[in-house]
């Protein structure tokens, strides 16, 4: 059920944290309203399932919304969350921390993530600490964070390395392949045979351990354009 | 009667345990709880009345767990036999749906439960 209520003061000068609740388990949805309204420096602006959330947000204008991104549609929700003008931050709200759900969400543009396995007083510091534009998150996300980070430091110093073992007429005749050139024009280009040009990839192929040109060029983008990703855009939380 | 305040006993008539829950999941119920004054909460879980095994009558004695599924562990079943008449109310994990398991029946008490009305089920005279 959406309840919207006008924007309120406090007699205590205190600023109000304006948050909709998203969640579309009635248990939490009606639980946590009930929680937050204690709260003295948050208004809950509203409490509504997915399906309500945008139209809730547009006549509401909460400055933050805690989002249950367990039902499958919390993903198109976030997104509709993110195209209003201002969007407001979202915290997500889990069953799980899993490696693979925190790093998909963070990528899709949450200001924090808390578990369901938190304590309504660690949510209630999670609401605030995100309001401040600040990250929140548990120790145990923030640590599979850094983990994926270090994996992706890695990956890149490691793609750096193999580069070196290139010699300089195959570092060369990989910037051509980059470029995408066939063997033959790049046989013409740099005054060698064919054969030379061709037994320089497989080379180049077997040092880099990658199985085709196609993936030279992918190669040499992931080490010319880092950041990546944190995870494959392919990968759905949902 | 000016001067005099007259308060109406509470009389308990549930007792409630959580083992096992999330946090949140606990701390929405007790919330709940401040909403009925007829419902007590124990904790630890394990001073829970009908465990003692007196079999004294006295308020019905409910523990909410965490359930992946419908069917009780064989641990909680024992527990039912041992503590009898001990309930227990199944919470899954999301907590969209709540089973009440008794010695001799399993019903799922609701399905979309709020806790308000899974208190409201379980306060209820047997």
């Amino acid at each position: 059920m959406h309840q919207s209520r006008a924007p309120s003061n406090t007699t205590t000068g205190t600023h109000l944290l304006r948050v909709l609740l998203v969640v579309d388990v009635p248990f939490y949805r009606e639980g946590l309203q009930l929680l937050l309204t204690q709260e003295d420096a948050i208004e809950v602006v509203g409490a509504v399932t997915t399906d309500e959330a945008r139209s809730a947000a547009m006549h509401d204008a909460p400055s933050l919304v805690l989002l249950d991104i367990s039902p499958p549609g919390a993903r198109q929700c976030l997104e509709r969350m993110r195209e209003l003008s201002p969007p407001p931050r979202v915290v997500a709200l889990a069953v799980d921390e899993t490696h693979d759900s925190v790093v998909s969400w963070i990528e899709a543009g949450v200001s924090g993530y808390v578990s369901k396995n938190s304590t309504s007083a660690e949510l209630i510091d999670a609401l605030h600490t995100a309001a401040r534009g600040e990250w929140a998150c548990s120790q145990l996300v923030m640590s599979q964070i850094m983990k994926r980070l270090s994996t992706l430091a890695a990956d890149a110093r490691g793609a750096t390395a193999s580069l070196t073992a290139l010699t300089a007429r195959e570092r060369q005749i990989l910037e051509l392949v980059a470029q995408g050139m066939s063997n033959k024009r790049i046989a013409i280009a740099l005054s060698i045979s064919h054969a030379t040009a061709k037994n320089h990839l497989h080379h180049i192929l077997g040092k880099l351990q990658l199985r085709n040109r196609t993936e030279v060029a992918a190669y040499l983008r992931g080490v010319s354009q880092p950041p990546r990703p944190l995870l494959p855009r392919t990968v759905s939380p949902d | 009667m000016h001067g005099v305040r007259l308060y109406a006993r509470v009389v308990i008539t549930t007792r409630v345990a959580f083992a096992g829950l999330s946090r949140l999941c606990e701390d929405v119920l007790r919330a709940g709880l401040l909403l009925r004054p007829d419902i007590e909460l124990i904790a630890p879980w394990t001073r829970l009345a009908v465990l003692d095994g007196d079999g004294a009558p006295g308020p019905a004695e409910i523990l909410f767990v965490e359930l992946d599924g419908e069917e009780l562990p064989s641990a909680l079943r024992m527990l039912l036999v041992a503590a009898e008449p001990l309930k227990i109310v199944g919470m899954s994990p999301d907590a969209s749906r709540a089973i009440l398991f008794t010695l001799h029946e399993q019903r799922t008490l609701m399905l979309g439960a709020t806790a308000t009305r899974v208190l409201n089920r379980v306060g209820q005279p047997a």
